[in-house]
Order: C-alpha cells, then structure tokens, then sequence
C-alpha cells in the first residue's frame, strides 16, 4: 500500500441491533499521520464505529479497509496493524503489568528482543516502571489507563485507536498523551482515530474532525473547514460543534423514530460533501 | 415491592430469552435437552425400583431407604449451593450497590434477595429430582395423592436450607473479621462435603444393592427401618411421602406439619435478625474484599512463587533479550495467561478442594461396589462399564466446573482478544489446551487407581485408560464450546457460571456423548479384553468395527464441531 493512500476506509458502513440502526451508512476516509477525531453527542454512533474498526464489533453492511486489508476478508492482517485503546481499562487483573505487556507482545507474535526493549520504553513513558511486578488489579484507573495505553502501542501499530483517552487521567496525564500523540503521528508516522468529548483536546490536536449524530456523518474536515460550514466563523469547537448538532425536540424525536425503522436510504439526503445528512441515537453493546 | 424487585429479575430472564445475541433456538434446545435427560433418568429409576421390588421380603422397605438417601444427597447438594448462592446474591452482587442506595423496606428486600436464593440454588434439584421421585410412584403404583404430596413436600423442603443458609450468611457476615468472610466460606464447603461424606459413608448404600452381603435378614432389615436421623428435614419429607407412596390409611401428620413450619419459622426469625446486622454485614463484605485474609496471604505467596524468580525488571528484560528473535507461540502464550489467572484467583482455590473431595469420595465408594457388585446385579464386565461411566461422568464434571467458565472469566477484558490478531477458534483451542491437563490427570488417576483396586486385570486398564483419554479429550473441547455458546462475560462467579443453563445442556451432552462412547465400543472392548487376557471369545462383527470407530471418532468430532460452534457463537454476538 503508498503512502499516499488512505490508511482506514469506511464504505457504506451500517450497524443495526435488531431494528434500531446505530450506525446509518458511513462513508469515511483517513489519510495516513493524521490525528482524525470523531465527535458527537451521546449515542451518536462514534463508539460503535470505532468499535467496528477494531473488530469488536461485526459491521451488518458495508466495509471497512485498513491499510488494504478488507476487515471482513483479512481480519487479522487488518488487526495486526492497528492497536485499540477503549475508554475503560479492562484488563487482566490477576497479571502483573510486565505480564500483560508480555502477553501484549506474544499476541501480537513479536520478537523477545523488542517485546523488551519496547517494554523498557513503554514502562519508562507511562512511569510504571516502579509498578512493573505489581498485580493490576491494585492498580488506579489512571495507571491501568496508562497500562492500555503503553498495551497498545506496544507492537507499533501503523493506526490507532482510541476512544475516550482522557477519561480517568490527571492533568500530568493530559498532557502527557497529548505530546504523546503528537510525537507519534509527526515522528513515527502513526495514524490516530480518536473519538472523545473533551473537545479541548480535539481543537488541540486533530488534524480533521468528523462530527457524527444519530449514526451519520454530518460535517467533516479541519477546524476552520468546520467553523466555515457550521457559520461559527471564528468560534471555539465547542460553539461549532453545539450549532452543527443543535435541533428541535420535535426533530430529535423524528430521527429516533427514523432509526428504530432500521434507518433511511444513503441515498434519500445527502449532506454538502456527498456524506449522509442525518441524525439519530444511542450504542455500546459489545461483549 | 417484593413483587417489584422479583418483577425485574423476570424481565431481565424475559429479556435475555428476546435476546437474539443469545440465540433463537436457546430455549426449545435447552427444552428438548432437559426432555431427553429427564426421560433418561425416569426410565433407569424405574428400572431400580422395579429391581428392588422383586427383592423379597424387603422390596418396599428397600425403596423406602433408597428414597431416603435421595433426599439426603439434595439436602446436602442444596445446604451447598445455597451457602454459595446467598453470600453471592445477598453480599456481592453487582446490582447491591444500586439497590442499597435505594429507599427499599429491609424486610422487602430481605423476601426478594430470599426468593431469588431459592429459585436459582434449588431449580436444578426441582427438575432432575423429580423424575427419580415419579419413578418411585410408577414403579409402586401409588394414587394421584402420591404426586400431589410430592409438590407440597418438595416446596418446603427446598425452602429450607436457603433460611438457614441467610442466617449462616448473617452470622458469618457480621460475627467473623471481614476479611476472614471468604476462609469461613471455603471452610464451610469443606466442612459440608466432609459431613455429607460421612453421612453416607455410614449408611453404606451399596450394600442394599447386595442383600446378600448381610448376615441376617434381621440385620437388613434392621438397617432399612431405621430412619437416617429423625432431625433431617430429609426425613420429614420422608415420613410425609412413604404413607402416601404405599396407600397406607394412617397419615401422621408431624413430618408435614415440621416441614411447613420450619421453612417458615426460619424465614421470619432470619427476617428478624436482617433487619439490625444485614446492613453491617454487608458493608464488611465489601471491606472483606480488599482486605487480608489467609486467603490473600496465601495468594500473595502464590503471585511470588508464580512470578519470575528473577528479581528486577531489568533482569527481567534481559532474560527476554536473551531469547533473541525467538517468537513465543500465540497458544502458549494464551495458555500461560491463563494458568497464572487461575492460580492466583483464591475463588478458585476452595473448587481444588472439591476436587480432592471427588476423586477420595469416587475411590472409597468404587472400592465398596466390589462388594456389592455380585454376578446377578453387575458381574464384572457391569462393574468395568459402570466404572467407566462413573469416571466419564466425573470428567463431565470437571470440565464443566473448570473448562466451561473459562471463556466467561475473560469477562470485561475480552475486547483484548478480540481486538488482537488471533482467529476465535485458535483462542478457543488454546483455552481447551491450557485446561486440558488437569482433567485429563484427575481422570486417569481416578480409571487407572479405581481399576487396580478392583480388576487387577492391567489389559482391560490400558483399555480403560484409552477410552477415558478419548473421553477426556472430547468432553473438555465441547465445555470449552459451549461455554463459548453460553458465555456470561458480566458474571464474576467462576462456580454460578459453571451451574448456568449452558452448563447444564454442556453436562446433558456430555453425559450423552460418554455413554454413546461406552455403547459403541463395548463389544470390541470386551474382545480386545479377551484377546490380551489369552482368553477365548468369539471375534466382533463387522457392525461392532463400525460402532467402535464411531465412539472412538465421536469426541474428536464432537470437540472438532464444539469449538467451531463456539468461535461462530462469539462472532455472531459482535
């Protein structure tokens, strides 16, 4: 695959559980070294994408292609590639954190010599060094936050996933992913696709955002593409975000109703740039 | 409110039957199952009683005993379960927290945490133990009354060990530190199958199976008449039910009477004793779970010894530096995940002692069949076969105790595996093989030890050995499967997954899957037997080849069709 590719494409992608359609034909691209934020409001279908992207969830239509491999023909090639990191930090209680990145590496089928070596960097960027022995269940969230980080970047992944990356973390620890996704984008060359709330780090740090509502894209682009298209001209993300997602009660119970009838068409509406225009609710489900 | 708070739990059952994650077919599957099982079990129970009738003059008398040693294996099974159960539903369920917080009247929420302890701790004993007691009433005759006092019997009997069962939770909860709760409670199990143990070892059940093994016909029926013990609630149900088995006009009405009473009794009195420690035993439960215990000391042993015994991280690191460009195999590395998992989960530990318990129980009772087993109830060949089924039986049983939960145990940390790049049927596989090792040793030890006991005969070990190989391995794969099937990722108990409906058709399969194994391979076996014994026996017939290859292809592709069943179970739930 060039470089010059998109790393992740989303084609006509659709979730339905039973008749409530979560996620309605999204069309997506990521070019490569992007930091690409997913925003929107609760339930709008952004976790339920990521999660079929990193294979937690099965798409009902559509496909999803990761640097060339169709997840849905080469799933493990496609998930060799790329690192996942959810919003809460479950994992392996009764194993010390040198255990889990240990286990991290031979999942990932990885050479002893740099499941080591990218262990003694990981443990030394997260600061959990000191902790390596320890069982992770007396472990804070924020540590087991940073253990899943320092999990998922362990096999150096060509795309990474996050969802919520702030959720758990001190300030220090704020910062401390900010630089990090920086530094892993611009050095390494990693791409980033994260969805979260905390709109202060997606203005910071996302090349190009793509505001998600009731299972549709509904804007797409950087920041100042954004501000242009939502009239917000020189308004903070927030303002933008809140007048691109803003409706009517009335419109708010229309589209509910509109995907728990398994969804529109792509083709009944289709926004300014050739993405569906329309919105609706809620999520999560996974094992 | 009672109604309200059982409500919910009837939605949530309604719920995950809607549930299309679950499967269409759960429920008539889970039906015809428990159907053919329950059918099975009818049929053979007649088949005993219609036996022990023909044993003059005591046949009734024998009936009456066996009856009796029934229900004193389901008082004890259900004193188990239901000390298991009421810690789990009274003092660590998941949704305490919320229902704590709520304004719910103790003595309300007290019925509701009591009814649902019942429900779950006894509907097992309800459904299998009935067809053994109808069996009782077909193969004697008995009226319509007979079954009629049999619901009105079995209602209190169940209820029972779940009141004492809260007050041994209460007592325990509030009188012990909270962190000795969980020694208390790997003591008490201990200590029930000890006594439970004890009490049948006394009354030596394989001998009514041989009267001849008595002296006298004095002595036998000395035996037979004596009741258990007069304070078992066994005994009430026993004094209630045998009048009405045999039509006698005389009904005492005590046993009945002591049967309804005591249920209710113990259910206010533990009401009443709720209402002031239920609220501080909780609380120290949950103290209990992070605190020092003999049990956390023992599991921090556990986690030194299990951990490398190279001292520091650098060292560490530079063992794995050592081992250059060696790639560690993705299966071992999902096994050793979970062998440590296991070892230093102190839940499982008590389950080990179980265990134990099984395989002594299993060897001391095998050793007394010999005495039992004379030419015209077993013989021989009756006594290997039984042997063998037994020990499949108990392989059944295992699994499903340690195999069948441990794709629900991944619990909330199995996005890793489904997110890593491993196929569903590869991380199956490895759960199967990481497993496999204890059952596999239990059950050999338990056909090679129980066979030297008895047969002496090292031909027919060998073949033992083999059948029970082919069993083992077959059985683990298939509680692997459907544990894949049935996965209960939001269930922290290892034990209440393992007695989950899944559980259940597993162990109903299983079981299937050990007798069609000894049926198709039992005339070959007898000539193989035969043939390494120097003795003379007419060669098997081409069906018999067939049906050996069958039994012995059946665990391989059973295993084979289980973890594939298992892998697309889990992929359709995404």
């Amino acid at each position: 695959m060039s470089e010059s590719e998109p790393i992740v494409v989303l084609d006509n992608l659709v979730k339905r559980y039973g008749n409530f359609t979560a996620v309605d034909h999204i069309e997506l691209s990521v070019e490569p070294g992007q930091i690409f934020g997913v925003l929107g409001p609760n339930g709008a279908g952004k976790t339920t994408t990521l999660r079929m992207i990193t294979g937690l969830l099965q798409p009902t239509e559509g496909t999803i292609t990761i640097d060339g491999h169709r997840t849905d023909l080469e799933p493990i090639e496609a998930k060799k590639v790329t690192g996942f990191i959810p919003d809460r930090p479950y994992v392996y209680d009764k194993l010390t954190a040198f255990e889990y990145l240990s286990f991290v590496g031979g999942l990932y089928q990885m050479k002893s010599t740099t499941v080591a070596k990218r262990i003694r960097e990981l443990l030394a960027t997260f600061e959990l060094a000191e902790w390596a022995d320890s069982l992770i269940e007396s472990f804070s969230h924020g540590m087991k936050q940073r253990l899943v980080f320092a999990g998922a970047l362990l096999p150096e992944p060509k795309l990474l996933v996050v969802d919520e990356p702030m959720v758990g973390l001190d300030p220090k620890g704020h910062r401390l992913i900010k630089d990090l996704f920086r530094k892993l984008t611009h050095r390494d060359g990693m791409t980033i696709l994260l969805s979260t709330h905390t709109l202060e780090v997606a203005e910071e740090v996302c090349d190009q955002i793509a505001i998600v509502n009731h299972g549709h894209i509904i804007a797409r682009g950087t920041l100042s593409e954004l501000r242009m298209e939502s009239g917000a001209n020189d308004g903070s993300l927030e303002n933008v975000f809140l007048r691109l997602t803003q409706e009517s009660e009335e419109e708010r119970a229309e589209k509910v109703a509109q995907r728990f009838a398994g969804g529109s068409s792509p083709f009944d509406s289709t926004g300014a740039d050739g993405q569906v225009d329309e919105n609706d609710d809620d999520e999560e489900g996974a094992a | 409110m009672i109604q309200k708070l059982i409500g919910i739990k009837f939605r949530m059952i309604r719920g995950s039957m809607r549930s299309e994650q679950d499967g269409k077919y759960r429920i008539p599957a889970f039906t015809a199952l428990s159907l053919i099982f329950w059918v099975m079990l009818f049929r053979s129970s007649l088949w005993i009683v219609t036996e022990a009738l023909t044993i003059e003059p005591v046949g009734e008398l024998l009936i009456q005993k066996l009856l009796s040693i029934a229900f004193l294996v389901f008082l004890g099974l259900l004193a188990f379960s239901n000390i298991v159960t009421v810690f789990s539903t009274f003092y660590l369920a998941d949704e305490l927290e919320f229902l704590m917080s709520k304004p719910i009247p103790k003595d309300m929420l007290f019925g509701a945490r009591y009814l649902e302890s019942l429900t779950q701790s006894s509907w097992v004993i309800f459904l299998f133990g009935m067809p053994i007691f109808i069996a009782a009433g077909v193969g004697v005759g008995a009226g319509p009354s007979y079954y009629v006092m049999l619901i009105a019997v079995l209602v209190p009997f169940v209820a029972i060990p779940t009141a004492l069962a809260t007050l041994v939770g209460l007592f325990i909860t509030n009188i012990l530190a909270a962190n000795r709760t969980r020694d208390a409670f790997l003591f008490l199990g201990v200590a029930g199958f000890a006594i439970l143990f004890t009490v049948i070892r006394a009354l030596r059940p394989e001998r009514l199976l041989n009267p001849e093994s008595f002296a006298s016909i004095g002595e036998m029926l000395n035996l037979l008449s004596t009741p258990t013990t007069s304070y078992l609630p066994s005994d009430w149900a026993m004094g209630a039910l045998i009048p009405v088995l045999y039509g006698r006009t005389s009904i005492d009405p005590w046993p009945l009477l002591l049967l309804y009473s005591t249920p209710i009794a113990l259910y206010f009195i533990a009401t009443w004793f709720h209402r002031p420690w239920y609220y501080r035993g909780y609380s120290k439960a949950q103290e209990g779970r992070h605190g020092q215990s003999l049990v956390t000391t023992f599991r921090d042993w556990m986690l030194k010894q299990t951990t490398s015994s190279i001292d520091t991280l650098e060292e560490r690191l530079g063992e794995l530096e050592a081992q250059g460009d060696h790639v560690t195999s993705m299966l071992r590395q999902l096994i050793r995940k979970d062998q440590k998992i296991f070892i230093r989960d102190a839940a499982q530990w008590s389950q080990i002692l179980v265990v134990i318990a099984i395989m002594v129980i299993y060897l001391v009772n095998y050793k007394y069949f010999e005495i039992a087993a004379d030419e015209r109830l077993l013989g021989d060949v009756g006594l290997f076969f039984f042997n063998l089924a037994a020990c499949g039986f108990v392989v059944v049983a295992l699994s499903g105790r340690f195999l069948f939960p441990t794709v629900s145990v991944e619990g909330r940390s199995f996005w890793m595996i489904l997110q890593a790049p491993i196929t569903l049927e590869k991380f199956l596989w490895g759960k199967w093989l990481g497993g496999l090792a204890p059952v596999l040793i239990v059950g050999q030890a338990l056909i090679w030890a129980s066979n030297l006991l008895v047969l002496q005969n090292i031909a027919y070990c060998f073949l033992a050995s083999f059948i029970i190989l082919i069993i083992t391995l077959g059985v683990s794969a298939m509680s692997v499967g459907f544990g894949a099937v049935y996965p209960q990722f939001h269930n922290p108990n290892a034990a209440k997954i393992a007695s989950s409906f899944g559980a259940v058709i597993y162990m109903i399969l299983g079981m299937f899957l050990v007798l069609s194994v000894l049926v198709g391979s039992f005339r070959v076996t007898m000539y193989l037997g035969s043939l390494l014994e120097a003795k003379t026996m007419n060669p098997p017939r081409m069906a018999n080849y067939i049906a050996v290859t069958i039994a012995v292809l059946m665990p391989a592709a059973a295993a084979w069709g289980s973890i594939k069943l298992g892998a697309s179970s889990l992929r359709k739930r995404l």
